[in-house]
């Protein structure tokens, strides 16, 4: 209980970029999402919360039962294949963007609070990483509509249909170039206004990161895993900005998602490979086909 | 290791890096880059460093022997070697089968210093019967950010044999009172005309023996009347159990179960049909074990059961066919024989008929009745479908004794607590009729 307590503020800074970006980007989609399922998807955790434990197991897997039964009742109810009345009608909700839009920022938003709550760091970053990627999703498309005028939703088109693009040029040249068009990385030509923030933000993220494994006594083991992070944060920090350096050197011949691509599988299957488990059955099973 | 949780963290952040790259926003590059590769260079480090070492923990595990009986403390001492010049932490726990009551250091953490060797004990003590392992140990850790976990098992396993308490085989020690309830004085048969002690006398009919008319009695109530002498002597009847050891006896919880409660009260039936100077003899069946122990008027038989119980798990499927067959070769003197089934295997009571199962043996049939076993909870739903399907087995179990009693074989429904009465009042009944001798 003591340790769940200590637990929350530090989510809370490790939740900081989610948090402040969500700040920034909800009252931009307050007028295009549709507010009362918002807000109810929203604040799921916080009533999860205060369920009894038994239920509270059940709780996600019951709210996702209900979203996909309405959503197979407005399928059905769009083909026509069951008569409506006025009960259906209550419970029709439009097939459309702005429900997409209402669903993703509700999830995020409600990862954001699950994230503070969370019981154990590699779910708050989980959820950090998770409720991240819609949020940045929103300021591209708040900066496309700055940018150009556009209505939200034709610059919520815009950002997927450039992300996907960009996804598709890597996969099939390697680089974000296709046929000579460059898709340029959008928010690197965009400064927008909460930017320090978000820097500070970052900065207390990994900060709390590391000083959860001083507060936050998990174990009788604490000096040992307290030498192994300092190493990972030493070893994490260096790699990182190697990284990011030949990122930066490699972006303007537009190469930069290979060549980050390239270095987080090199070092993922380096990882995977690194398994002392891996290393006993490759022995045992070389002692075995030598026996033989 | 990487756990799936560690996986999927790896995946999110690698996500989030493809992302910001595709955004372009410098400062959550730079972060999510550095994210990646503190959590990449945790598990490296990790596997690297105290995970390699964990592997080569020495560890023996050493009992003063592998015999004990049901409830006696038993001390397993675990030693644990750091034969490398690094300090090694980790967590370890020694897998041990439900049936113990473990105290003391089998699980926990330890730290070895360089060359340090640490002797650690623990006592276990058993709920049931038979052949249990210990082992395999495991030793664990766990990264900082518990996103792999990595494993040493230490293969060596100990077998241990319990065989039954002495507190469970009370009718082995004579001081009891309880133990002659059902024996006391059911020594001896009487048999009119023959036998050593004299019974008592009653009036001559003509297929009585001549030789022991009462001559001294002659004419005592109207000077004609002829008077016989009762005579009677000690017979001794052979029992015969048999056990369906099948894993379908393999019933019950914590220190309820099917198996060690029916080898209790059969060993107390069967020290007092011993004491009773009556042979006792014992098949342990099932598909999967045959162990056939022939009757002995001594308890060279119960001590062999117990032993062999203490060796011996219930695996396999049990056939009621098979039994009368078994009967019918194995037993070759007349006897009484008793056998004890929950009858948890479908069989083709079709095929039975009288002369299937007519083996020219009194049989008794013992078919117990599984509710007891069950765990019991507080929870009213589950208190309720517990009853039922306690109804529904009663029923069908009724209807298996109503057929065995339809062709002449007796069969009782037996529950945990009254095994033993029906066992000792069964082996009265044939006793004073003389069955098995």
């Amino acid at each position: 209980m003591e340790e769940n307590l200590k637990m929350i503020p530090i989510n809370f800074a490790i939740m900081l970029p989610s948090i402040v970006l969500a700040i920034y980007v909800i009252p931009n989609i307050i007028g295009v999402v549709y507010l009362a399922p918002f807000i109810i998807l929203s604040i799921l955790p916080l009533v999860r919360k205060i369920i009894p434990e038994p239920f509270g197991r059940n709780f996600y897997p019951l709210v996702a039962v209900v979203v996909l039964l309405l959503i197979l009742l407005n399928l059905v109810l769009a083909a026509n294949l069951v008569a409506t009345n006025w009960f259906f009608n209550l419970l029709i909700i439009p097939l459309n963007i702005e429900t997409a839009i209402t669903l993703t920022m509700a999830l995020s938003v409600a990862s954001v609070l699950e994230g503070i709550f969370s019981s154990s760091l590699a779910r708050s970053i989980g959820f950090q990483t998770f409720s991240l990627l819609p949020l940045l999703d929103q300021v591209f498309v708040l900066y496309l509509m700055q940018q150009y005028s556009y209505t939200y939703l034709q610059a919520y088109y815009e950002a997927y249909s450039q992300q996907i693009i960009s996804l598709i040029a890597l996969v099939v040249t390697g680089s974000t170039n296709i046929f000579g068009q460059k898709f340029p990385p959008p928010l690197s030509e965009y400064s927008f206004p909460i930017d320090p923030l978000m820097l500070a933000a970052l900065i207390i993220s990994l900060i709390a990161i590391m000083a959860y494994f001083v507060i936050i006594k998990e174990n009788k083991l604490k000096g040992e895993v307290l030498g192994g992070i300092a190493s990972a944060l030493v070893l994490g920090g260096v790699l990182g900005m190697i990284v990011f350096y030949l990122v930066q050197i490699t972006t303007g011949y537009g190469y930069e998602l290979f060549v980050a691509a390239v270095a987080l599988v090199a070092t993922l299957i380096y990882a995977a490979r690194s398994s002392p488990e891996r290393k006993a059955r490759k022995n045992s099973a070389h002692r075995a086909k030598n026996d033989l | 290791m990487i756990k799936k949780s560690g996986y999927g963290i790896l995946a999110a952040v690698s996500a989030s890096v493809l992302e910001s790259i595709i955004f372009g926003y410098d400062y959550y590059i730079i972060f999510s880059l550095i994210l990646f590769f503190i959590l990449v260079s945790d598990i490296i480090i990790f596997n690297n460093g105290a995970a390699s070492d964990l592997f080569k923990v020495d560890v023996e595990r050493k009992m003063a022997d592998n015999y004990g009986r049901k409830y006696q403390g038993k001390t397993v001492e675990v030693i644990f070697k750091n034969p490398t010049k690094r300090v090694i932490t980790f967590h370890y726990y020694d897998t041990l089968s439900d049936i113990f009551h473990a105290s003391g250091d089998f699980d926990g953490d330890l730290v070895l210093a360089p060359g340090e060797v640490r002797r650690l004990t623990y006592e276990i003590s058993a709920y049931a019967i038979g052949k249990y392992q210990i082992g395999p140990l495991i030793l664990y850790i766990q990264d900082p950010m518990k996103l792999c976990i990595t494993r040493a098992v230490v293969p060596k396993v100990d077998e241990v044999k319990i065989g039954p308490a002495y507190s469970d085989i009370h009718t082995q020690r004579s001081e009891r009172l309880s133990n002659f309830l059902f024996t006391m004085g059911i020594h001896y048969s009487r048999k009119s005309g023959q036998g050593y002690d004299f019974y008592g006398i009653r009036q001559y009919v003509e297929s009585d023996d001549f030789r022991y008319i009462a001559w001294n009695k002659y004419g005592m109530i109207d000077g004609e009347d002829l008077y016989i002498k009762q005579m009677e002597e000690e017979r001794q009847i052979d029992v015969y159990f048999f056990i369906d050891y099948s894993a379908g006896m393999n019933q019950g919880h914590g220190d309820r179960r099917m198996y060690d409660s029916v080898i209790s009260s059969v060993l107390n039936a069967s020290y007092s049909i011993a004491k009773n100077r009556d042979g006792v003899g014992f098949q342990v069946i099932s598909s999967d074990i045959d162990e056939f122990i022939p009757a002995q008027k001594s308890q060279e038989p119960i001590k062999k059961l117990e032993k062999l119980v203490a060796e011996l798990r219930p695996s396999g499927e049990f056939h009621i066919e098979k039994i009368f067959d078994i009967v019918k070769k194995r037993i070759k003197k007349n006897a009484v024989v008793f056998i004890v089934t929950p009858f948890s295997y479908p069989e083709a009571f079709a095929r039975l008929n009288a002369r299937n199962i007519h083996t020219g043996k009194p049989t008794y049939m013992f078919v117990l009745d599984s509710y007891d076993f069950a765990e019991k909870r507080d929870d009213p739903v589950y208190k309720k479908l517990l009853m039922s399907a306690g109804i529904k087995e009663r029923r069908y179990l009724k209807t298996v004794t109503g057929f065995f009693n339809g062709i002449g074989v007796k069969a009782v429904i037996s529950r945990d607590k009254d095994l033993l009465a029906r066992f000792l009042a069964e082996y009265r009944y044939a006793r004073m009729q003389n069955l098995g001798s």
